[in-house]
């Protein structure tokens, strides 16, 4: 979840209230927020759905239409500017979308430039997925001349010094040569040009989204501030810049449109037009569970910085612009709710009489488990996740065909396991240390391969067993075996097999009918070395869930 | 009063009394028969239960043990036991000459066992002398023999006796000696003496005690209860608080025990279960559930997508339902989100996430309600590692497909559900899912704190309208490990998976039901 961190102190002028810590952090969490540290700055996280979260000047918003001091939709107007933009038909197949403001006479303190940096990058992650889909850039005015044109160019037509560095280089030179160009060279590594903003004297100040060039940079102290969003989702790159111009409003900038045109059409941004939306009361009072009449419903939604107008049984609602996470009324019927406080509802039980019940495979595998139990066998539990080394060269299971990770975090998990025997193995490595006579057992899932179904696999249960103490031998585990086949009822025949997990001449192939159904076998001194264990352990594995088929036609017979 | 005593120190210091306050192990031995009627048929064990007894009572200030010289042994050697059983060499050739009427060639004696020995023997005791007949070596016998001899006699003592005593001087001596020079007949053994004498303490216990001390056994084996010998003897008292080896129940694993409380409150609340594939369809996953495809928990860093197999087949009869929500909301009155839906991404195989994919599985084939399922399995994300962290751990899934549910019921059956584990304050906070609207998180108090235990909330039309199905959906993922790890008391959540024998064996069954029962 993204984090904010917020000046007490400010948020409370923002708010306009000298709120207790405590009503501050029950405030924030019935708006979905949590303070996961307090002090002077608190450290809060937000919901991804709300970008406009990731500011002091947003919570302050939300909090004081929540708590009653200012509800509704806020009046954002903004004046003209009288700057344009224009958009170059080059762009249109890189990143095609620009939108601007202009902020002027805005006081910056050294604090605050860095809270509005952190904003920034907050929603790189958060709406431009790592600038992919919006990159901010903000630049001091001063040192440039609109109108401004934003093009796209050959790798080596031009030249800036980019922030945070001292040589001019070309585009081409950038990616490869500047810190931050390297960092985010991933983001134009098909494109053959590359977007920049140039000034009315040619002047590149800006290549999104990789870097700003460093004429432009912001230094604390009174600044007018021109903002470029790029990118390449025309409603995503419009949210960035209404939260960011509607976070320097608040700061006491004075925010003004950027007149945007593509060729013959033209924009005046930021748009601070309402989004709108119907709502049926219906709908609010089924999901909800409350019986709000259309006026409760109305007086929630301001509170949560909408304006709903009655229209017969139906509300429309205007919302802010930056609202992108509404696509369906059911959203705002969870303004609603939060609005209502979570914690004021009354839970209700659910009327329909329904009759609980376990899978019977369910039932079967703590039957199987009672008489694990019952033999003195403790049961562990392992991970599915595995890798090559530990469950077939350490363990000599001949390789069989199995499920790999594409893109593991670790190199510890490569694959999923097809056996409970490596399992139960690394297990008994992790127990040198305690006292023998060891014995555990595992029920547990692994995956085959399977090219007929839908998912190309099938996920099967497992029974395994490993016997450790000094005389531990075969003949133990056999009987352990025939006494588990004897409670199911089941005769199974050994059959000697070969594994290389196994002694060779002590290891057996359990068959029902003539299909395998499990192995049993004293494990290989030279297995034991491989984990470490410096006592002899015999194991089995039963494929349990083959068994339960076997009852099931049994009984049916 | 005295301290307890074993009976055989009971039995120790009476002899010893009777003896006059000073003896040796096997004067003690000795005596100790008439001490305790019917013990002592093996005098070997006896003489070792007596040195026994008297190191526990020179422990105890009973009596001293005190070294007074040593003192020498022989036993039969491995010749010896030869010549009880086949003769002495001698006596041997002496037997050989009789049947021959008194003389034979050299030859013939020389091919006898032991021949040189017997012959040399022979000679020196004057049983026989050679003589030359037409040039050839004769062995002629000479003088009486006698039919035994002190060697001879002694020899067949040593065999019933096991050993004697060698005396200081004398004729015995003399054959003593004589066999030590004869090599292999007989060994010696020194062993030291000891002498065992009573101090002040043991004399006044002594006199305390019955003339006659009752046997004792520590086991009771099946033979004495057969033969009925018990009743002549008594068993011995134990220290019944002396520290034993300890033993352990085998037990089901902490996480187990945990996921079977949860099985029987949602069987108890009319919950049914059901499972689905641990390796999913990205369409079952994520599409399904309205996630779109450029979501970052799609992103490989968050998700475990398959090498190999690589990819499967959605359903071909939603497929297109589901690109309709995605690409324009369709008909269920929503934006959508306004994207071009690839049919290739939802087709790649993965880990599951969450087990929620099996619930909208379950959606697609039951429509109607009431529909109320539950699952408790495993799921997968692509993580580091760490103490707070686990790639593979397990969701607590349910839905309630229901005509009147809302938000209110789902904070109903939330109640419910983890009332019935003991866990009765709960609270909610909104949160956010892509697939569900109105979304909230579920904390619950447990030890003290509030705890985050996962997200719950109503399936979006956008996830319901896809499989046809109308109603609302309450649904939920809870955390087990997070639970888990506060019952149990634990810091690191790999615990649960290193299977520590140590942990495991010391857990209690009664833990989890305890700990959420404030009990």
């Amino acid at each position: 979840m993204p984090v904010v961190n917020i000046d007490v102190e400010k948020l409370r002028r923002l708010v306009g209230r000298n709120l207790t810590l405590e009503e501050i952090s029950d405030n924030l969490a019935a708006l979905g927020m949590s303070v996961e540290e307090t002090g002077d700055i608190l450290r809060v996280e937000y919901n991804p759905n709300r970008p406009d979260f990731s500011s002091v000047y947003g919570v302050a918003a939300a909090l004081r239409s929540y708590l009653g001091i200012e509800t509704g939709l806020r009046k954002r107007s903004y004046p003209l500017s009288g700057i344009s933009v224009y958009v170059d038909k080059s762009v249109e197949d890189i990143r095609p979308h620009i939108v601007c403001a202009v902020v002027r006479n805005v006081e910056l303190s050294e604090a605050e430039l860095i809270e509005f940096i952190a904003m920034q990058e907050d929603l790189h992650w958060i709406i431009g997925r790592n600038r992919r889909k919006t990159a901010i850039g903000l630049h001091d005015i001063s040192a440039i001349s609109p109108p401004f044109t934003y093009k796209a160019v050959d790798m080596d037509e031009v030249r800036f010094v980019p922030l945070k560095d001292y040589r001019a280089m070309t585009p081409r030179e950038v990616l490869s040569k500047s810190e931050i160009g390297r960092k985010h060279a991933w983001l134009l590594k098909d494109a053959s040009k590359a977007p920049v903003i140039v000034d009315s004297r040619g002047q590149v100040f800006s290549m999104p989204p990789i870097v700003n060039a460093s004429i432009t940079e912001l230094t604390p102290g009174r600044r007018d501030i021109f903002i470029d969003v790029t990118g390449t989702d025309w409603e995503k790159v419009n949210q960035a810049l209404n939260i960011l111009a509607d976070a320097f409003a608040d700061a006491g900038g004075a925010v003004q449109r950027v007149k945007v045109v593509y060729g013959r059409r033209a924009f005046y941004t930021p748009d601070t037009k309402p989004l709108e939306m119907t709502l049926d009361m219906e709908l609010v009072q089924r999901l909800t569970g409350l019986q709000l009449s259309l006026r409760e419903a109305s007086k929630l939604l301001r509170r949560m910085g909408m304006e709903p107008r009655v229209q017969g049984k139906r509300l429309r609602v205007l919302y802010p612009r930056h609202r992108a996470d509404i696509l369906h009324p059911v959203d705002l019927v969870e303004d609603i709710a939060i609005a209502y406080g979570y914690n004021n509802m009354t839970p209700v039980a659910p009327q329909s009489n329904t009759y609980g019940s376990l899978r019977p495979q369910t039932t079967f595998y703590e039957k199987v488990a009672e008489t694990m139990l019952g033999l003195g066998f403790t049961e562990v539990h392992n991970l599915m996740l595995t890798n090559e080394q530990t469950h077939y060269q350490m363990s000599g299971l001949d390789e069989i065909q199995h499920v790999t990770l594409a893109n593991p975090a670790t190199r510890e998990y490569t694959m999923v396991r097809t056996s409970l025997i490596p399992s139960l193995l690394t297990t008994l490595a992790n127990n040198t240390d305690n006292l023998y006579p060891q014995k555990i057992f595992e029920l547990g899932d692994i995956i085959q391969l399977e090219p007929a179904a839908p998912e190309k696999t099938v996920r099967m249960k497992r029974l395994a067993a490993a016997t450790a103490y000094a005389e531990a031998g075969y003949s133990e585990a056999k009987s352990v075996l025939d006494e588990v086949f004897k409670l199911l009822q089941l005769k199974p025949e050994y059959i000697p097999a070969t594994m290389g997990t196994f002694i060779e001449g002590r290891c057996a192939a359990l068959t029902i009918d003539g299909s395998q159904v499990g192995v049993v076998g004293e494990v290989s001194p030279a297995v034991l070395e491989n984990f470490g264990i410096e006592m002899p352990v015999t194991i089995f594995e039963i494929e349990i869930d083959k068994l339960y088929k076997l009852q099931q036609l049994y009984r049916a017979e | 009063m005295t301290e307890a005593l074993h009976w055989l120190e009971k039995a120790v210091l009476r002899s010893l009394y009777e003896l006059g306050g000073a003896a040796s192990y096997e004067e003690l031995a000795a005596k100790a028969v008439s001490t305790v009627p019917g013990w002592g048929r093996d005098g070997v064990s006896m003489l070792s239960s007596v040195a026994k007894a008297c190191g526990w009572l020179r422990d105890k200030g009973y009596v001293t043990v005190e070294e007074e010289r040593s003192r020498k042994f022989v036993t039969l050697d491995a010749e010896g036991e030869e010549y009880v059983v086949k003769g002495l060499p001698e006596r041997r050739v002496v037997e050989f000459l009789q049947r021959r009427g008194g003389e034979a060639s050299i030859d013939e004696v020389k091919a006898l066992e032991r021949a040189d020995v017997g012959l040399m023997w022979a000679r020196r005791r004057g049983w026989v002398e050679f003589t030359k007949k037409n040039d050839a070596t004769m062995v002629v016998l000479k003088g009486p023999v006698p039919p035994s001899t002190d060697v001879e006699d002694f020899l067949r003592e040593l065999k019933r006796d096991g050993e004697v005593e060698v005396p200081d001087a004398g004729a015995l001596r003399e054959v003593v000696d004589e066999l030590l020079r004869r090599r292999h007949v007989v060994k010696l053994v020194e062993r030291p003496v000891r002498k065992v004498v009573l101090t002040e303490k043991g004399r006044e216990a002594a006199s305390l005690l019955e003339e006659t001390v009752v046997p004792e056994v520590t086991r009771l084996t099946p033979e004495l209860i057969r033969t009925g010998r018990w009743r002549e003897l008594k068993l011995s008292r134990y220290d019944v608080r002396a520290p034993t080896p300890p033993v352990f129940a085998a037990k089901r694993h902490p996480l187990t025990e945990l996921i079977r409380m949860v099985r029987q409150a949602y069987v108890e609340m009319g919950f049914e279960e059901i499972e689905g594939p641990i390796v999913e369809l990205a369409f079952w996953n994520f599409d399904a559930l309205f996630q779109p495809q450029d979501h970052p928990a799609r992103e490989m860093q968050d998700t475990f997508y398959l090498l190999e197999p690589r990819a499967g087949d959605p359903p071909a009869q939603h497929v297109e339902a589901v690109r309709r929500v995605h690409e324009n909301g369709g008909d269920t009155g929503s934006k959508g989100w306004r994207y071009k839906w690839s049919l290739e991404e939802a087709r790649r195989l993965l880990l599951r996430t969450h087990t929620t994919a099996t619930t909208i599985r379950h959606l697609a084939t039951v429509k109607q309600p009431p529909v109320k399922v539950f699952c408790v399995d495993r799921i997968f994300r692509n993580e580091k590692v760490d103490w707070k962290h686990l790639a593979e751990f397990h969701q607590i899934e349910g839905i309630v497909v229901e005509r009147d549910a809302s938000l209110r019921m789902l904070m109903g059956v939330l109640r419910d559900f983890y009332s019935r584990l003991g866990l009765r304050e709960i609270r909610f906070k909104p949160s956010y899912f892509p697939y569900t609207e109105p979304s909230m998180e579920v904390e619950v108090r447990l030890g003290g704190r509030w705890l985050e235990l996962g997200g719950s909330g109503i399936f979006r039309p956008e996830t319901t309208y896809p499989f046809g199905v109308k109603h609302p959906v309450l649904a939920w993922g809870l955390g087990l490990e997070r639970l888990a790890m506060v019952i149990y008391g634990l810091e690191d959540i790999r615990t649960f998976h290193l299977n520590d024998l140590g942990w495991l064996r010391n857990v209690s069954p009664f833990q989890a039901f305890r700990t959420m029962r404030g009990m």
